[in-house]
């Protein structure tokens, strides 16, 4: 992603409000292209009988979810100041993407995607859920050694692997609508915790809750790009696109 | 009925969706509104509550040039709230009745049957009992006659409704022809009528019927005689003319330029220029070439501004130059040559639909094409010259062969090719011709690419439709047709060419619904009652619930679909006027059977009606003076 031809990147720290939670990764891709077009801003595409908008996100969004910091790499053919890309983009943008930030990155740097470590997220479960019982199980999956899961991937075999090693952080809290479970979890390529996986071996149905990924975590700017870096071991194959791709081979 | 009611209606609750309901759904954001460009508006401080709906899913409704256009007309009048709908997907259907969920406007979430009017846009035969059961999870009486004041208006246009009978029993009042003007007279006819202290659903109906291109059918009574066969209308209203004209706007109106722009992919996610409207070609088979007549050109002016306020608004990476026959317009080579230099600072990709199969079409594609020459599509529609002699078709081999011929040349790989089969006359030997045909335009592809080459053939059932020439022609014999089709199969079993052919089982209905009467509006109230839906799409097409509806109502879908039809028979269609006469109709139809053509009458008047109904100055109404022989550069 480093052709001559855009020699400005600049990494946007966007929200992804609920509004929009039920459209597709590929889709969002498209609705930040035709909002950039609209503004007249310079996007880069890339070569070829295909041409795709330049445009990387960090780490697809599962349908379903919010995202109050996610983040997007826009290349463009021009170098445009970022507080003008900012300021020129968002008028562009639906009700429901909200721009926070923009910073110019340098545009020979590792991909945005293989630069993600983990990711936080923010589960907020059902009112009638007791916040003692959920602190209980929380404990006693986190005492757990491994925890096999299964997943069903839309096409292909199911992929057996462990959830443990992904989860960095499990904690519970009082919430204004209902308990609050926070976690952490490794978000690498081969190994991406879903927060409906943990939600699910709590014993909480996923779709009865309400979450949100509160943040992208990037790997240091120091350190190397890639790699197994960091990964626990013997984490099992996980399919490496966590996004929902939902409704590609739909009617 | 009394206003405290009405009051009470406009406060009810938003629907709640919850992600219980639409994350198992294919594309939940079908069901969930907001795009760019939707509009969003006050309910409370609407007077007149409009969803416009479309009959089949999101994907296909979105694509929809005509439902966009009257989306923008509506909510440019202030105190108009205009909505979408669209068919949910059998998956969403079945959510939404399990949680008890009433259809709903995507933006105003609001009920449909809060709505004041309820406008489905009727584009073609086989939604017909999507619209049934769209009034049937809005929780509105799906009859007519079961509506009162308290609930919705339930109107409808679009091409389907220029045969309404079928859907008779349904649909309050109907809109034939251009929609964009008489769309507002409706909405101000139920402004003026909602202002009245006291308001009888029949007022309503009575002051619509009176509106040019409106008709309603409870104003009227077929007769038959006794061995069933349809004797006409009878109006029994003094506010029912006897025959219905259709509207025609004669300036083609500005078209929309903040289309709503998808967040999922759709059936043409695209922007949409209507260059023309209307057709000259003059093909017999084609209901389109007669129902949008005279030929109405946008100037090459209008043309440019409205593409770049469009593609300001959407943003959209593509634009649509839409009309029937796209290479018609007088100044194709020049609109396509403004368009180009005005976008050359962003990619942006032009499309024609609907080329002419020439070689000037090809240099066309190749104007706007300049990269990616992947397939280029035709549409002979049938194999010999003697059939489309017959159909008025005014394509000869050597056409299309110097189309492929320049197509290949210039880089193209694959060429589609459309026909029909069961047209009228067609034999053995006409099938066998397509045969021929593909295999020569393989063989150029050949000197050309290698092989690379290829052929695409898709061949369609032939349906007769309402309003053309062959609307007296029955429908082809299901032995002809399997016989037929086994021929094509076999002259078409060729490396390097690919045949894909519509299931003609669903051929049969659309026939049926599209010459029927309106003893076909039980047949598709038990139909629907029997589980029918989607009928266009053939994974859920059920013929034994067809069957079985028709059987119970004593009909059988041949009574209508391949019943032959002379000149003196009343037709269930007579009603409505389309501005072409039947005489000529039926003259063509007589020139098809003798195998003579008709040329395109850009050049001469055939005398087809349409000038002297509607009192045309000239036609075709072009944009401008012709230009000397505009070749692209």
């Amino acid at each position: 992603m480093n052709e001559p031809s855009a020699p400005c990147r600049l990494r946007v720290v966007y929200a992804h409000g609920p509004q929009l939670q039920y459209i597709s990764h590929l889709d969002l891709i498209r609705v930040f292209e035709r909002a950039v077009r609209r503004a007249r801003l310079p996007l880069a595409y890339t070569q070829g009988f295909n041409a795709r908008p330049r445009i990387s996100m960090a780490s697809p969004l599962p349908v379903g979810m919010a995202g109050e910091r996610e983040l997007a790499d826009f290349y463009l053919t021009e170098r445009v100041p970022a507080g003008e890309f900012l300021s020129r983009l968002a008028p562009q943008l639906p009700p429901g993407l909200t721009l926070l930030a923009v910073e110019e990155v340098p545009r020979q740097g590792p991909s945005l995607a293989s630069l993600v470590r983990a990711a936080r997220y923010r589960a907020v479960l059902p009112a009638h859920y007791s916040l003692a019982e959920v602190q209980q199980r929380i404990d006693e999956l986190l005492q757990q050694a491994v925890l096999p899961r299964t997943r069903r991937a839309k096409k292909g075999r199911p992929t057996d692997y462990d959830l443990r090693p992904l989860i960095q952080a499990l904690t519970a809290e009082p919430g204004a609508d209902g308990p609050v479970v926070r976690m952490t979890l490794a978000a690498l390529p081969g190994a991406t915790g879903r927060p409906e996986e943990v939600l699910d071996a709590l014993g909480y149905p996923p779709a009865r809750a309400s979450i949100v990924r509160e943040e992208i975590i990037l790997a240091p700017h120091a350190e190397a790009p890639a790699g197994e870096a960091g990964l626990p071991e013997d984490v099992g194959e996980v399919p490496e696109e966590s996004g929902d791709f939902a409704g590609e081979d739909a009617p | 009925m009394g206003s405290a009611e009405r009051r009470e209606r406009a406060e009810a609750p938003q629907v709640q969706l919850s992600a219980e309901i639409l994350l198992p759904q294919a594309k939940p954001a079908r069901y969930t509104g907001g795009e760019w460009n939707a509009r969003q508006k006050d309910w409370r401080a609407a007077e007149i509550h409009l969803a416009l709906a479309y009959p089949d899913i999101y994907d296909v409704g979105m694509s929809n040039l005509g439902f966009q256009i009257l989306y923008e007309i509506a909510n440019d009048i202030p105190d108009v709230l205009c909505d979408r709908v669209y068919a949910p997907w059998v998956d969403m259907e079945e959510a939404m009745r399990r949680h008890g969920l009433p259809l709903y406007g995507l933006e105003s979430r609001r009920p449909l049957a809060e709505f004041d009017i309820i406008g489905f846009q009727l584009p073609y035969e086989l939604n017909m009992t999507n619209v049934l059961n769209m009034l049937d999870l809005a929780g509105v009486p799906l009859l007519s006659a079961q509506r009162d004041e308290g609930h919705p208006l339930v109107i409808a246009g679009g091409s389907g409704a220029y045969h309404p009978e079928p859907m008779a029993d349904f649909i309050d009042a109907f809109a034939i022809g251009d929609g964009e003007e008489v769309l507002v007279e409706i909405l101000d006819v139920y402004r003026a009528w909602r202002r009245r202290p006291h308001r009888f659903r029949l007022q309503l109906l009575e002051e619509l019927a009176r509106l040019e291109g409106v008709y309603v059918p409870a104003f009227y009574r077929p007769r038959y005689d006794d061995k069933g066969r349809y004797l006409g209308l009878q109006p029994v209203h003094p506010d029912a003319p006897e025959r219905v004209c259709r509207r025609v706007v004669e300036r083609l109106p500005l078209a929309p330029v903040r289309p709503v722009v998808p967040y999922i992919s759709i059936v043409h996610d695209r922007a949409m220029v209507e260059i023309q409207r209307g057709c000259t070609q003059g093909c017999r088979f084609c209901q389109a070439g007669i129902i949008y007549r005279p030929v109405r050109e946008r100037s090459v002016e209008e043309i440019c501004r409205l593409a770049q306020q469009l593609i300001d608004h959407t943003g959209y990476e593509e634009l649509g130059l839409l009309s029937l026959s796209s290479a018609d317009h007088s100044q194709i080579v020049e609109i396509i040559r403004r368009l180009k230099a005005q976008f050359a600072d962003r990619p942006l990709s032009l499309s024609l639909p609907s080329l002419r199969v020439d070689s000037f079409s090809v240099e066309l594609a190749n104007m706007i094409q300049e990269r990616r020459r992947s397939g280029l599509t035709f549409a002979p529609e049938a194999g010999s010259q003697r059939l489309r002699d017959v159909i008025n078709k005014k394509v000869r081999a050597e056409d299309l062969f110097q189309a492929a011929e320049a197509a290949f040349q210039s880089g193209w790989l694959r060429i589609k090719l459309y026909f029909m089969i069961g047209l009228p006359t067609e034999t053995v030997e006409d099938v066998r011709a397509i045969g021929e045909l593909v295999r020569e335009v393989l063989d150029i592809g050949r000197r050309y690419a290698g092989r690379r080459a290829q052929v695409a053939v898709s061949a369609a059932t032939f349906v007769p439709k309402p309003h053309t020439p062959f609307q007296w022609v029955p429908l082809v014999a299901e032995d002809t047709l399997a016989e037929h089709i086994a021929v094509l199969q076999d002259v078409t079993r060729v490396k390097g060419v690919h045949l894909s052919w519509h299931a003609p089982i669903t051929s049969l209905l659309e026939a049926a619904l599209a010459r029927g009467d309106r003893r076909l509006g039980q047949v598709i109230h038990r139909a629907w009652q029997l589980g029918a839906k989607f009928d266009a799409w053939e994974e859920q097409f059920r013929p034994a619930a067809w069957e079985q509806a028709f059987a119970e109502n004593g009909l059988h879908p041949d009574d209508f679909a391949r019943r032959p039809l002379e000149y003196a028979d009343a037709l269930p269609w007579d009603h409505i006027d389309a501005g072409v006469t039947k005489a000529f109709l039926w003259a063509e139809y007589q020139r098809a059977l003798r195998g003579e053509t008709l040329s395109d009458c850009r050049g001469v008047c055939h005398g087809c009606g349409i000038r002297g109904r509607f009192h045309l100055m000239a036609c075709p109404l072009l944009a401008e003076e012709p230009a000397a022989e505009g070749k692209p550069a």
